[in-house]
């Protein structure tokens, strides 16, 4: 008791020692980074001020502090924004340097957020030079490694990066894939702008797969998320989708400053792009009417729509001056811009245009459309642009480059196709794996538990069966010492009758004589004698006897003492083997009851001439005692008999005795052995 | 008579009355011994003193008390005295009547008698120091049938199917054939009027008649 308080006390002091240098920890890190804090601070803002150069500058100069002061995540810290600011001006190869290095870093010190963000940074950059294979194995890494963390947000952000890329390269089942994938992580959160993404990918790429129902599906649902949650609830039934004017008035201002107005207006360029593919030619135009006045800065969209818009009034009215300068002007931005994806399907669109009107001039387009293709050294495009050719004048040398080309780009398609699946399908691999470890874990424990339960309840049975075995065995071991006393018992009543009956009476008789009368002296002695042997007979019967190997002699050295001048006891030679292996009681037994037999004869019979066999044979021990006596009247002999009969059952044995007066008696013994 | 004679007796009663019978018997010496090892050492001192003693008369049992004893009962003094006074005489004389007893130790110990405390053994144990000194062996009638051949009374199946034949009326002479033709021996006529007259002792028959009709009265034929 008096040790209770020392040991708290101990036990406090150490809790405070453990307090107070875990404290000291903290401030030596953060007191380290104070100057690194203030560079980064720095470089956050010339980042936000878009002076990437003067971030760069101090984004240098945090990496040398932080690896100066060896505090990792500063080190971490510094390659991200480093990585970040290469991106944006336009130095591709230092921020992908970065971007490796966070990872690398992160990796070494298994810090998987870091190395995610890693594996993003490069694929941002690698993205945007265009080494798509590259920029999408990053990102699907890194979808990857947020999985791995429960970072789900930013895995839907990256399914979003990779469905686009998927798009962008013309995969769009892939696409499809990543995006549905995104949107199921994503399908309960606030993250407006990807989700809207993700739509938009979907959209995209649905199109391309020529479902426009799902398309359709998946603009509506888009719409339905920036539309007012309330007015849509309620009204989701009465409001037409397809009407550009009614959803305008619906629209939630409050998600669309979330997710970005130029979103929305891709968005309701994909709406429409939808209706154009139904052929709701006017319904689709007021929707580009609709997604334009959304866009903010971003001219390029502005034009892809005001593009799109021409070419849907094309398909409705076919050729006009409007969608003819509508076309043009988009072909001229873009061609200014520089953007020459853009330019190139600009001229392909105005090829169309041009196809039925003025032959010459859609050639004349698509001639340019191959240069601009060409320049690019994208395989896709002049592929494209030959089967456009080939429509409006087809040539053999047209037809053979397209038709290796052809071949080629299935080729790379079917590579893609198996390299993102693959990927796809290791990544469901391993969170099935990881699933069914989970579950086999579960399966397992409760299995343990199962096992624990079972365990207990059969020691619980084990313990009350022994509990029982013991009683019972206890129950026994009293009936037998009860039967043991019994028979002690009896055995000492039998005694007590005897010497009452045989020595107190003689005795009695005696003494009496003594005093009536005066006898002589050897006939009191005669009696005594008489008296004295009697005792003598009644200790030998409870005398203990050899059941061993001297057993056979014990038995015939019993005749002989029953021999006399008066009595020939007879025994019919036997093989004395056969009382090898009998139980000594058995054993005892039976000499008892010859014995018995044998002093009864002595006694009462006046026999001369008495006979024993004793055989052994099918496992029964056959014991035959035949003398010439007076013989007994059943009646009489009962009482005599009942205790040599009650031992012989108490080995299982049988007795039976055949006599009639004056005719001897025998007795048959049969106990099986 | 025996000069010098040791008794070896716990009981004080038959002391006094074995005493009485050897003083009648003109005995020179008589010592008396309560335990076996006193006994031991007196023998001992008397062989030393160059006046061994002729007789030893000794109980079997002795009842255990306080004093430690080596020699605990008379078989193992006996024992003890034959190893180192060859010649030494020596009557038992005990309740004791077990024949296999008797037997061991005549056969092993070479006693010279044996006698069976009960009525009229004084008188028994007079006679049996009389033929004793004379070199007889005595036992008493009770245990006389440890040494008597009478006592291997074993009959066998050869003796009922003699007691068969004889039944039917076959003379010895038709029985010795009838054996030879069965080819049962012995199946001599000497062998056979020999294994009858045996019988005859054994049922207590006075003749070949009476040996039938006791065998039937057993049912043994």
């Amino acid at each position: 008791m008096k040790l209770l308080p020392a040991a708290s006390s101990f036990l406090f002091v150490i809790f405070f020692i453990l307090l107070a240098s875990c404290k000291t920890d903290i401030v030596q890190e953060q007191k380290a980074s104070e100057k690194v804090i203030a560079l980064e601070l720095q470089v956050y803002k010339m980042s936000q001020d878009r002076k990437y150069d003067s971030a760069i500058f101090f984004g240098k100069k945090m990496l040398y502090h932080a690896k100066k002061e060896n505090t990792v995540s500063f080190i971490k810290k510094a390659y991200y924004r480093l990585s970040h600011n290469y991106l944006q001006n336009k130095q591709y190869d230092s921020a992908l340097y970065y971007g490796d290095e966070l990872y690398k870093l992160a990796a070494s010190t298994n810090d998987t957020i870091n190395m995610a963000e890693g594996k993003n940074r490069k694929g941002f950059v690698l993205k945007k030079i265009d080494s798509l294979e590259l920029s999408l194995e990053n990102f699907t890494d890194a979808e990857k490694l947020f999985l791995e963390i429960g970072e789900i947000t930013e895995a839907g952000k990256k399914s979003l990066e990779i469905a686009n890329v998927f798009n962008k390269i013309e995969n769009f089942g892939a696409a499809e894939l990543s995006a549905t994938q995104g949107l199921k992580l994503l399908e309960d959160s606030k993250e407006f702008k990807t989700i809207v993404g993700l739509y938009i990918a979907l959209i995209t790429s649905s199109r391309e797969l020529n479902r426009i129902e799902s398309a359709n599906d998946h603009a509506n649902r888009g719409i339905n998320l920036i539309t007012n949650y309330k007015v849509s609830k309620q009204k989701i039934n009465t409001i037409n989708i397809d009407n550009a004017k009614e959803i305008k008035d619906s629209i939630d201002t409050a998600i669309v400053k979330k997710v970005k107005s130029n979103y929305v207006g891709m968005l309701l360029n994909g709406k429409a792009n939808v209706l154009r593919d139904l052929k709701k030619y006017d319904e689709a135009i007021d929707y580009y009417k609709l997604a334009a006045e959304y866009y903010t800065k971003d001219t390029l969209e502005i034009k892809r729509t005001q593009f799109n818009l021409a070419y849907t009034l094309f398909l409705k009215d076919g050729y006009t001056k409007l969608s003819d300068s509508l076309l043009s002007d988009s072909y001229q931005f873009y061609k200014k811009e520089d953007k020459s994806s853009e330019v190139f399907s600009t001229l392909l669109k105005l090829a169309v245009l041009y196809k039925d009107v003025d032959q010459d001039r859609s050639l004349a387009y698509l001639n340019e459309a191959s240069k601009s293709a060409e320049k690019r050294n994208k395989e896709e495009s002049i592929h494209e642009v030959l089967r456009e050719k080939l429509e409006v004048s087809p040539n053999k040398e047209d037809i053979n480059k397209y038709l290796v080309l052809d071949n080629k780009l299935r080729g790379k398609q079917e590579k893609l196709d198996y390299f993102y699946i693959n990927n796809r399908f290791n990544f469901e691999d391993e969170r099935s794996q990881k699933i069914q470890a989970e579950s086999e874990k579960i399966l397992a424990e409760n299995k343990a538990a199962r096992q624990k339960v079972q365990s207990l309840v059969l020691s619980l049975i084990l313990v009350i069966f022994i509990v029982l075995v013991f009683f019972i065995y206890q129950r026994i071991k009293r009936r037998h010492k009860i039967e043991k006393v019994k028979t002690v018992h009896v055995t000492e009543a039998r005694i007590s009758t005897k010497v009452h009956d045989e020595l107190a009476n003689d005795l009695y008789e005696l003494m009496t004589q003594l005093e009536t009368t005066n006898p002589e002296k050897e006939v009191v002695l005669d009696k005594l004698d008489t008296i004295y042997n009697q005792a003598r007979d009644i200790s030998k019967q409870i005398q203990s006897i050899d059941t061993e190997k001297g057993y056979a002699e014990e038995l015939s050295n019993l005749f002989r003492t029953y021999q006399s001048a008066l009595v020939n006891v007879l025994l019919k030679r036997y093989d004395t083997d056969i009382w090898k292996g009998i139980s000594s009681h058995v054993k005892i037994t039976i000499y008892r009851v010859l014995q018995e037999f044998l002093t009864n004869m002595k006694k009462h019979s006046d026999a001369s001439l008495v006979v024993v066999s004793i055989e052994k044979e099918n496992k029964q021990l056959f014991i035959q005692y035949i003398d010439n006596g007076k013989g007994f009247t059943t009646e009489i002999s009962k009482n005599g008999l009942r205790n040599a009969e009650n031992r012989i059952h108490a080995i299982e044995g049988k007795l039976t005795f055949d006599t009639e007066l004056h005719k001897g008696c025998k007795f048959s013994i049969n106990v099986p052995v | 008579m025996f000069t010098k004679v040791l008794i070896a007796e716990d009981m004080d009663d038959i002391n006094t009355g074995v005493l009485t019978v050897l003083s009648k018997l003109e005995i020179g010496k008589i010592d008396h011994a309560q335990y076996c090892d006193d006994a031991d050492l007196k023998a001992k001192k008397a062989r030393k003193d160059k006046k061994p003693y002729e007789l030893l008369i000794t109980d079997l049992s002795f009842v255990k008390d306080h004093r430690e004893q080596k020699l605990s009962s008379g078989e193992e003094l006996i024992v003890k005295l034959r190893e180192t006074q060859p010649n030494l005489k020596i009557i038992v004389y005990s309740v004791e009547d077990k024949l296999q007893l008797v037997r061991r130790l005549v056969m092993e110990h070479k006693i010279d008698a044996y006698v069976c405390k009960g009525r009229k053994s004084l008188q028994e144990l007079t006679n049996a120091i009389k033929k004793v000194f004379n070199g007889e062996q005595y036992l008493s009638q009770k245990v006389s049938a440890a040494l008597s051949p009478k006592n291997d009374m074993e009959i066998d199946d050869y003796d009922i199917g003699l007691l068969r034949l004889l039944s039917k009326g076959l003379s010895q002479d038709e029985i010795a054939k009838d054996l030879k033709k069965r080819s049962i021996s012995p199946n001599s006529l000497s062998s056979i009027e020999k294994r009858l007259s045996k019988l005859k002792i054994y049922f207590k028959a006075n003749n070949a008649i009476h040996l039938i009709a006791n065998a039937k009265d057993l049912g043994l034929i």
